[in-house]
């Protein structure tokens, strides 16, 4: 048999920080002042414990059964019922944008709307960022016809917002349409600044 | 993001053009999609990649030697300047589970996405390797954070893989690793031993000491 000791490997790297969380894990009791820096499973074992003490009785009994006896239940390795949200929930920004909007009427439409929201504000301020760079790039001799301007200056004062852009005229509409198509196929605008078109009315 | 799935066979794929990608890993041909604005991330067996591959994948491209893999389908992109390690890793390569590779190739984003998708972070590899061990192999907190936050913190007392025949926990895998003076996998970029230490550390991971029956320098 080999014995595997984490505290020899610790040695053999050198890395103090590492040597220090391994013995302040090793010297680690259980204590209601020391729950705090116990493992999250450890500390609902620790719970579920103390729930049980007040199952069992009440008045002097519930102290001294946390103080005395579940510091010898309860060890760093404790594994206890953690609540955990759905995948989807704590996995949201990996979700797609139909699958976060299917979510906003669901039991988790809280979280999904706060991500909606945050997918929102992210594609607002793409658009900014690319009628502003668009506009910079204008300024330093970039041919752009007086709509195209428009367009991206009402972008950029709007905040991104395309549909309040749109609310503006007729003619803007079409335009910021066309603008959205564009920069739809420019792919986050990796190619903006280099295709005239775009700056055409 | 488009919506994330799994393509099973090639049938549903349209094929534009193939460029043949050729080189020291191999031909690998490759075809462009069409008709979805997103990217094809192909895992398939990491024996076949490299570099010019995961560049390929950067551009759209995908291979088309696929065996036994299964596709998983994301519109984001992979940064082409991204080394892959793929190459120039030598271990045993995992095939099959997608998590297993993703976590092995150091993209959190897909491991990200499948397992919002509701992939199993317990589930090996056809070889046998756990999602754990693939990330903890490289040091890469980041990977095995995500894992960690599915709520399954008896991943930090699986032993269960095929390159850790002696069946130690993580923590003694990734130190042992650690405390050798030759430890390349160690020193990749995104690599970060001691916050992996630390993240299993906060998720319950054991520090007693441990009997196997052989030493880790034995597989």
């Amino acid at each position: 048999m080999v014995r595997h000791d984490v505290f020899e490997y610790a040695r053999q790297i050198g890395n103090a920080d590492l040597l220090r969380m391994l013995e302040a894990a090793a010297r680690l009791r259980y204590s209601p002042a020391t729950h705090g820096r116990f493992p999250r499973p450890a500390r609902y074992a620790a719970a579920e414990l103390l729930r049980l003490g007040y199952q069992i009785g009440s008045g002097i009994l519930v102290p001294v059964w946390a103080e005395h006896v579940i510091p010898f239940l309860v060890s760093r390795t404790s594994r206890g019922a953690v609540p955990t949200l759905p995948r989807s929930v704590v996995f949201i920004d990996g979700l797609s944008d139909e699958q976060v909007e299917a979510m906003l009427d669901g039991d988790y439409a809280e979280h999904a709307t706060v991500e909606h929201q945050r997918r929102l504000d992210a594609k607002k301020a793409r658009y900014v960022a690319i009628a502003a760079r668009t506009l910079a790039n204008h300024a330093v001799g970039m041919p752009m016809g007086p709509k195209a301007k428009r367009v991206n200056e009402l972008v950029c004062e709007c905040g991104g917002d395309l549909e309040e852009v749109a609310r503006t005229d007729e003619e803007t509409k079409e335009l910021v349409r066309e603008w959205i198509s564009k920069i739809s196929s420019y792919n986050g605008g990796a190619r903006l600044g280099t295709d005239p078109d775009f700056y055409s009315d | 993001m488009t919506a994330l799935r799994y393509v099973r066979d090639d049938s549903d794929l349209r094929v534009q053009r193939s460029v043949g990608v050729r080189g020291h890993y191999g031909s690998l041909g490759c075809a462009r999609l069409l008709g979805e604005q997103s990217l094809l991330v192909s895992y398939m067996p990491l024996a076949h990649c490299g570099r010019k591959f995961f560049h390929g994948l950067a551009r759209g491209y995908r291979a088309r030697e696929l065996t036994r893999s299964i596709l998983v389908t994301s519109s984001h992109s992979l940064n082409p300047r991204e080394p892959t390690r793929a190459a120039r890793v030598v271990m045993p390569r995992p095939t099959g589970a997608p998590l297993v590779v993703a976590c092995y190739a150091g993209r959190v984003a897909d491991v990200r996405a499948l397992l919002a998708s509701g992939a199993d972070p317990r589930a090996p590899s056809a070889e046998g390797d756990t999602p754990i061990f693939s990330c903890i192999h490289f040091g890469y907190a980041n990977i095995l954070e995500k894992l960690l936050a599915t709520g399954q913190y008896d991943l930090v007392h699986q032993v269960q893989t095929s390159f850790n025949p002696c069946y130690v926990p993580p923590l003694f895998y990734l130190l042992y690793y650690w405390a050798k003076p030759d430890r390349p996998q160690l020193k990749w970029p995104g690599s970060d031993p001691l916050e992996c230490v630390r993240l299993l550390m906060e998720a319950g991971a054991s520090v007693d000491a441990v009997e196997a029956q052989r030493s880790l320098s034995d597989s």
